[in-house]
């Protein structure tokens, strides 16, 4: 009690104190990002990041946005074709410079002086515009180059030059590699260098683009209603979000202009993304209020004292600030799961500083002193407090030794933001409280609706102890069908599908994926371990073998390799000879014209030369680059021993993505054997290892969880078998959790993997209050009916409103955009309202001494757990 | 007594300053010698070409270049590969003709076909190189104004910079640079370092010779070892020569197209 003692003496320090440490908090907070990549979701030390990384390194590869422009008349039209070649020439000069990083150049220019500035000056006369990509690009590599430059310079102009460039490279119909042999050779040339405007024109065009099968579904749709523009970041999305944003909005207000009666709609992994965070955002602006608004409701309603509201309200949101700002800290972002935080925080963290407040009210009512009434609250409630957050606690905090990392952040910080809240409590609470003038000793709220819950608790217990056995044998019904259920349950996750039907971004993926190759990117690495490896015949045509494979699923659109470019040239050198529209054999027999000298004269004579096809691939290649051509970059590294099958995917569902994945294995195994070995790359390989590391993950999770909460209880009651009883309820609505999800076809996601935790970690709570009171009336001498229908009508009725108050909370999640949030809404809902009726079902019930011995149980009392039974249930019942 | 001192010192910096403007050559002499010095009848030269991209992967092509050049200027030359073994024998021919676009034929022995290469686009690289066809030709001085820039030292070379701008129509349409900075040497006129500088007046590569020796038996200069650094990217080509024949004799016969395509064996 002396620190309640010197916390009275010297309240405003105390407040000053929290303050201030709110304000660093507050201040750190302001680092934290947003981050909904796919990256930020597996562990930093993950092995397919790492290969993810070196891909893109390798292959110099970015993600896409695609911009279908569809016609359902058909896109060979004069209009449509001159879109197509607007959209490109602007695309490719868009810049996202904005205003301020105009004046931060003046800024460095007047800072640095000199040359420096003399290059500004210039730059910016006139405005800074594409024109100046030159310039400022001049005096980055001029910078980076200055040992004596400032580096936040040199990172300074890297993000201009990235800025007035956001674009690298853009594939549309009006500039593409289009590979043909004309009479004079080899050609690499855009098919539409001008807008075709005569009939013949575009019949002729309609005829190149369909003459080159790289282009069908890559670059129209089969049936000529749609055209795609591919555009590459100059800059990978991961570390540019804020960058890539900008440019979305510029490409949608392009898209605008030309919109109707084409459709043009942009799609593709980075715009998913983009519309993620956008999404985020909003929800994180939209729900935190609204979450914020439905408490105070509920708070004034049973304290009618704007004390009893904004006291529990300071609680959480400073919590909510410690929590945020120690993200901020440890540089941790925002994903998708921890959207949801704020609003769980509160509903959880709320509850501490309604039992402190309603105690309170309680103890100035009967000593008429504040510090002794304060002292009295804090002695009584101390523990209590402490020992139900310990327990949510070890619900999140078990989730820390999950493989995900946005897991792991989720509940890392939300056991940090429950530590936060009960600190906020136990300090800030009987400071303020002594500051603040006492409540007025009002009682309000009318027994008539109240005792009829009180009334019908009672029946309830009654019901249940007389039904034992239908309880128990329910039960065990219940669990054995949950467990069923829960072998029906599956794991996948879709980042599309996680938006509405109606949402924009859904609709374009939609469209886009029904008339293109798919906007789903899988990158399948064949490594053959050897120096140009891949010019070999056999090799090269396996690979050709399995993307014929890939394409036989209805779900892969178009697959992209180097074996295309080597079939590609193979038949335009060919004449375009339909049976050269192959790899080259390991032994090709090409005709040999040759000039020889008879009788004095040159005559021509023709010969069959056997020749090696690796040969003709090497030729091929070497054919292709000195025509200009640089696409195969992308497609095979720089020595010839890896390539890039690019996969274009029509969906982003996991478990699609796996049986496609499987295709891969299988046929790497039957063909590749020990000749390559087989990799994967790309956002949707990516999304498929997070995916299996869900259920080892919230298994070992789940399992550490409640290993920890028993012998949490254990400790609390001094008794494993109290520990077991408050334990076993829990198991059952963790059962039942996902045994829902499963009925109601829920994938077990990032995000609903989390519901047996959240569950577990509020609804322990339940027992904890349950067994302690139950415990303290036994002890004050009650036999177990007494004390069980006591418990009831007490510790019952506390039960039933926190468990519908956090229901309410949670529903709040149900207004989300998106469909992992909302799953987590109402699953959360649900189950609290479940473990609040299988607590008061099963604990009575398992308490129940055997008829024949009548034996009292365990009665090792611990002090501070008896003031917990007193005093905290006390917390949500009227006045 | 003040007065015309100061007269005499003013008009002696004066006549000073002015005899060393009449010392400094103008960027066109300067190119003009260079030109002479670039100038053959014939050469014949193997080399080395390593194409390094930033990640530090290389490819190493050898090949055998030939050269002649006609009285008007013209220049024909014929590029043999070596090696790597799978495209060995490939022979890359290209003539340049004073009133049409040159041309240019390649030879694949794995087609036994001597093919015709557009010559119109003369950015694209040459052979997968950090070269484009451009940096490979002989300077046109007709087509450029030069002017002196400044001088410098590049590797202990003393040099000129020159800094050449193409002003005919032709060269204006035909090229991907907006301007070049030549580095050439006071010693012997030749291109010791150029950077070079794309339409829109990005500084996008760095050229640099070095390895400057007498080429036996003749009065040319040459750099045994060349780089070619995109500077943004930091892919790098480097061609390293050896064996170089200048005006010994080449027979014409060596770029036609019966020869390109013989020669592969």
């Amino acid at each position: 009690m002396k620190f309640y003692n010197t916390i009275l003496r010297f309240p405003k320090s105390v407040i000053g104190i929290i303050l201030l440490l709110t304000l660093f908090f507050g201040w750190e907070m302001q680092k934290v990002k947003i981050d909904n990549s796919i990256i930020a979701l597996l562990p930093a030390k993950n092995q397919s990041v790492a290969m993810d990384n070196e891909v893109k390194k390798i292959f110099n590869s970015r993600e896409m946005i695609l911009i279908g422009v569809i016609n359902n008349k058909g896109i060979f039209n004069p209009v449509t074709l001159q879109k197509v070649k607007d959209l490109t020439e602007n695309i490719r000069r868009i810049s996202i410079v904005e205003a301020n990083d105009v004046s931060r150049l003046q800024t460095w220019g007047e800072k640095l002086g000199g040359r420096y500035r003399q290059s500004i000056d210039e730059i910016l006369s006139g405005g800074i515009t594409t024109d100046d990509r030159g310039a400022v690009s001049n005096l980055w590599v001029e910078a980076k180059n200055d040992a004596n430059a400032d580096s936040g310079f040199v990172s300074f102009l890297e993000i201009l030059k990235l800025k007035l460039s956001p674009v690298s490279d853009i594939i549309s119909l009006a500039e593409v590699d289009n590979i043909t042999s004309t009479d004079w050779g080899l050609n690499i040339d855009s098919p539409m260098k001008t807008v075709p405007r005569t009939p013949e024109e575009l019949a002729k065009l309609a005829s190149t683009v369909f003459g080159n099968e790289m282009f069908i579904n890559g670059l129209v749709s089969e049936d000529s209603t749609g055209t795609v523009l591919l555009i590459e970041l100059s800059f990978n999305y991961d570390n540019y979000q804020k960058e890539a944003s900008l440019l979305f909005q510029k490409l949608q207000a392009l898209a605008a202009i030309y919109q109707g009666p084409e459709k043009i709609q942009l799609a593709g992994v980075p715009m998913v993304n983009i519309y993620t965070s956008e999404y985020m955002s909003r929800d994180l602006g939209v729900l935190t209020p609204i979450v914020i608004l439905l408490v105070m409701i509920v708070m004034y309603l049973s304290f009618w004292s704007f004390k009893g509201v904004f006291l529990p309200l300071i609680v959480v949101l400073g919590a909510l600030v410690w929590t945020m700002g120690t993200m901020g800290i440890f540089g941790r972002p925002i994903t998708l799961v921890v959207t949801a935080m704020p609003v769980m925080l509160i509903a959880i963290g709320i509850a501490d500083g309604i039992h402190l407040f309603s105690e309170y009210k309680l103890m100035w009512a009967k000593f008429k002193d504040r510090d002794k009434a304060i002292l009295t609250t804090m002695k009584q409630l101390t523990k209590p407090v402490i020992f139900t957050s310990l327990t949510t606690i070890a619900g999140f905090a078990s989730l820390a030794t999950s493989s995900l990392q946005s897991i792991k952040d989720f509940g890392i910080f939300t056991s940090v933001g429950v530590f936060a809240a009960m600190v906020f409590s136990l300090t800030f609470i009987p400071a303020a409280l002594k500051l603040m003038k006492p409540p007025k000793v009002r009682f309000v709220g009318k027994n008539g609706e109240l005792s009829r819950l009180t009334r019908w608790l009672e029946r309830f217990g009654d019901a249940v102890l007389r039904r034992r056995r239908w309880v128990l044998a329910g039960t065990i019904t219940l669990a054995a069908l949950t467990i069923i259920a829960i072998s029906q349950l599956k794991v996948g996750s879709t980042m599309v599908g996680n938006f509405k039907e109606h949402s924009e971004i859904y609709q374009a993926s939609q469209m886009l994926n029904s008339e293109f190759g798919g906007t789903e990117v899988m990158n399948i690495i064949v490594d053959t371990k050897t120096k140009n490896g891949l010019k070999d015949p056999e090799l090269l045509a396996k690979i050709a073998a399995l993307q014929d494979t890939l394409e036989a699923n209805a779900l892969v659109g178009y697959t992209t390799s180097i074996a295309d470019y080597v079939k590609r040239i193979n038949l335009v050198m060919n004449n375009n000879d339909p049976a050269f529209n192959r790899i080259p054999g390991k032994v090709e027999t090409v005709t040999e014209t040759e000039w020889i000298e008879r009788n004095g004269k040159e005559t021509e004579i023709r010969k069959q030369v056997k020749i090696s096809g690796r040969d003709q691939i090497g030729q091929y290649i070497l054919l292709y680059e000195n025509a200009g051509g640089d696409n195969l970059e992308k497609l095979a590294d720089y020595d010839y021993s890896k390539a890039n099958i690019i996969v274009q995917i029509r969906t982003d569902d996991t478990r699609r993505l796996r049986e496609i994945k499987n295709i891969v294995q299988r046929f790497a195994l039957l063909n590749f054997g020990s000749t390559a070995e087989i990799s994967y790359a790309g956002c949707s390989s990516l999304c498929v290892e997070a995916d299996d590391l869900i259920i080892p993950s919230q298994t070992r999770s789940l399992g550490i969880a409640l290993l920890v909460v028993f012998g949490l209880l254990t400790m609390i009651f001094r008794s494993p078998k109290y520990g077991l009883i408050g334990l076993l309820p829990m198991l059952l609505v963790i059962l039942l959790a996902f045994a829902m999800m499963s009925v109601f076809g829920v994938n077990l996601d990032v995000g609903t993997a989390l519901v047996a935790s959240i569950v577990l970690g509020i609804g322990v709570d339940y027992s904890v209050h349950f067994l302690s009171r139950y415990r303290a009336l036994r002890k004050e001498g009650m036999d177990f009916d007494e004390a069980t229908r006591q418990t009831f009508t007490t510790s019952g009725r506390a039960i039933v409103f926190n468990s519908l108050a956090v229901a309410i909370g949670f529903l709040v999640l149900l207004l989300s955009s998106f469909w992992p949030v909302i799953h987590i809404g109402w699953l959360v809902s649900v189950n609290m309202i479940f473990s609040a009726i299988l607590t008061m079902l099963l604990i009575p019930v398992l308490l129940m001494p055997k008829k024949k011995k009548k034996r009292m149980p365990d009665e090792q009392g611990v002090e501070g757990v008896a003031a917990l039974s007193g005093t905290a249930d006390h917390a949500l019942e009227p006045e | 007594m003040k007065a015309a001192n100061l007269l005499f010192n003013l008009a002696m910096v004066v006549i000073f300053s002015a005899s060393l403007l009449a010392q400094q050559p103008t960027g066109r002499e300067i190119m003009k010698k260079y030109k002479a010095q670039e100038r053959t009848r014939d050469s014949s030269v193997e080399l080395k070409m390593t194409l390094i991209n930033a990640r530090g992967g290389k490819r190493v092509r050898q090949v055998i270049q030939v050269t002649k050049t006609d009285a008007e200027g013209n220049r024909k030359a014929l590029i043999r590969f070596l090696s790597p073994a799978d495209i060995k024998g490939t022979g890359f021919l290209s003539v340049e003709n004073s009133d049409r676009d040159d041309d240019n034929w390649l030879y694949l022995p794995a087609l036994r076909k001597v093919r015709r290469i557009a010559g119109s686009d003369k950015t694209d690289s040459f052979m997968g190189t950090e070269f484009t066809y451009e940096d490979l030709e002989a300077e046109d001085l007709e087509a450029y104004e030069y002017k002196l820039i400044g001088s410098d030292t590049v590797g202990g070379v003393a040099a000129w910079i020159v800094e050449a701008r193409a002003v005919s129509p032709k060269k204006i349409k035909e090229t991907g640079y907006s301007k070049r900075e030549l580095w050439i040497s006071k010693d012997h006129y030749l291109a010791v370092q150029t950077k070079y500088y794309d339409k829109k007046g990005a500084y996008v590569k760095l050229y640099k010779a070095s390895d400057i020796k007498q080429v036996p038996g003749t009065d040319k200069w040459r750099a045994y070892r060349m780089t070619m650094e995109d500077v943004r990217k930091g892919n790098k080509t480097v061609l390293e020569f050896s064996d170089y024949k200048i005006n010994q004799g080449v027979p014409d016969k060596y770029f036609s197209q019966r020869y390109l395509k013989r020669g592969g064996r």
